[in-house]
């Protein structure tokens, strides 16, 4: 038997690929504790984003199936980035029910993967938090995050046409990780608010706008701080609070931190995750009493 | 960026002459969703976080699409700021997918070679897709220093938007500078998917 509860493949993504250290660092201690083993997907490519869907249809469904075709099988995909997540269910979704299609990619990459299932990131931490208790495994070290008000943001990677997802946008996910790991969630305006994505790199202001109502609604209630899966939201509201010149600023964290915090890391051994953020995050971790 | 005024807020009569009355069966065909389903209930223009950037709004756009008012639809804002986040489609009481139609009326606005409603944004469309022709996957940087170069004509503002606080987390190391980037035979296939897919302008 492996000495792993899981092994996976893992699509970075390029954002994930290419900065957010502060993510990807923690996330490595949080995998090697919970025995999850990551495999990235050899020669990947880019998902297509947000820019490939808007000019033709064709661009995710192709990219998307070059990707699938490398997919090992026997091995769930975990996908970190909502936004490639949402690109690689609509891909798989045609490819499942448009047999031309299917046929047309699978005649250029050869066999494409559609029996794996595609994993988001927190759908993984549900999953092994539910092995752990199937196969009675225990965690060490671990330390619940007492006293942490945590608003969730999903931003809208976790909206989806009907289609793909009838049940609508998830609303307990993230808040039973949280619970879980002994923080609280605090219910609050916008957790499926979009930060406005790439109009952000053409109009800062309207990301200021959006960035100013969704900072200020987790403010107003109490919250100490956001936690996201998304890394393209945690960067874009990070930098529209600073360059908003916002007084009542929240730090925005990602979920990775938290869990690697939960499974007994110190915030104060870890100065080179905290450097990345504009928001400086340690005074919270003080308060709460996680710091040392 | 100004908060639009409403176009179907005029008092002047819809002219139906240049109506195309399949327009909305064609949508519905390549879309996966029947638009004659609208109630008009605009709960998509609700949740939208752009809403106020739109001259029309989502619901607007179901209301052009369904009386065939091709022309309006494709050049209208309305599409190209759609920031395609599925607030529209994930609300909608019909199921219909509104951000897919979005992409589909943005595909056919290039395809007949129409006035594009907001230019920069579909510059920065043109810039991602050149990075990833380029490398196979996205570089931020890069993308962000396209953009600027083909925005040159739109002035020093522009130029200087965002140059501090980028330049301070590529110092940071919050981006990195260079790309990453996939096997040569991978960048081939990756470029032979993108041609001849979306026409370039």
């Amino acid at each position: 038997m492996s000495e792993y509860l899981l092994e996976a493949t893992y699509f970075p993504g390029c954002t994930m690929k290419t900065g957010v250290e502060e993510s990807n660092l923690p996330m490595q201690i949080v995998l090697d504790k919970l025995k999850v083993k990551f495999y990235e997907l050899e020669d990947w490519n880019c998902c297509g984003s947000s820019s490939g869907h808007a000019v033709d249809h064709e661009i995710p469904i192709g990219l998307g199936a070059r990707n699938q075709s490398k997919a090992p099988k026997g091995r769930p995909i975990v996908i970190p980035c909502p936004n490639c997540y949402r690109n690689w269910t609509t891909s798989r979704y045609h490819l499942e029910h448009e047999p031309e299609t299917r046929e047309k990619y699978e005649n250029k990459f050869g066999r494409i993967n559609l029996t794996d299932p595609i994993l988001n990131i927190y759908d993984l931490y549900h999953h092994v938090f539910n092995l752990a208790r199937l196969k009675s495994v225990t965690f060490e070290g671990v330390r619940p995050l007492k006293d942490l008000k945590v608003a969730v943001y999903y931003g809208c990677g976790a909206m989806y046409p009907k289609v793909l997802r009838p049940v609508g946008p998830p609303r307990d996910t993230v808040e039973r990780i949280i619970t879980e790991i002994g923080g609280t969630p605090v219910p609050w305006p916008y957790p499926h608010k979009c930060c406005s994505a790439f109009v952000s790199a053409v109009y800062p202001e309207i990301a200021e706008e959006l960035a100013t109502l969704i900072v200020t609604g987790a403010y107003e209630t109490g919250a100490d701080l956001l936690v996201t899966t998304c890394a393209m939201c945690q960067m874009n509201l990070e930098m529209r609070e600073v360059s908003a010149r916002m007084n009542n600023r929240v730090p925005i964290l990602h979920l990775n931190q938290l869990m690697a915090l939960y499974l007994g890391e110190k915030a104060s051994d870890h100065e080179d995750w905290w450097k990345y953020h504009l928001v400086d995050p340690t005074p919270v971790f003080k308060k709460a009493g996680l710091w040392d | 960026m100004e908060k639009e005024e409403k176009k179907f807020s005029s008092s002047e009569p819809i002219s139906m002459s240049q109506s195309d009355l399949g327009f909305a069966k064609r949508i519905g065909e390549v879309a996966g969703t029947d638009l004659n389903s609208c109630l008009t209930c605009m709960s998509c223009s609700g949740g939208c976080p752009m809403y106020p950037y739109m001259d029309y709004g989502p619901h607007g756009i179901m209301r052009l699409a369904v009386l065939g008012l091709k022309k309006e639809a494709l050049t209208s804002t309305t599409i190209w700021r759609c920031a395609g986040c599925h607030a529209c489609a994930a609300v909608c009481p019909m199921a219909i997918n509104i951000a897919g139609v979005m992409d589909y009326l943005r595909e056919e606005c290039l395809h007949e070679n129409l006035p594009i409603g907001d230019k920069p944004l579909f510059l920065f469309h043109k810039a991602f897709l050149t990075s990833v022709r380029f490398h196979g996957r996205c570089s931020k940087v890069e993308l962000m220093g396209l953009h600027k170069l083909y925005t040159i004509g739109s002035g020093p503002k522009a130029w200087m938007q965002d140059a501090i606080l980028g330049t301070k987390m590529i110092l940071m190391r919050k981006l990195h500078l260079l790309p990453s980037r996939l096997m040569s035979s991978g960048i081939s296939q990756v470029r032979k998917i993108l041609n001849g897919t979306w026409r370039d302008r």
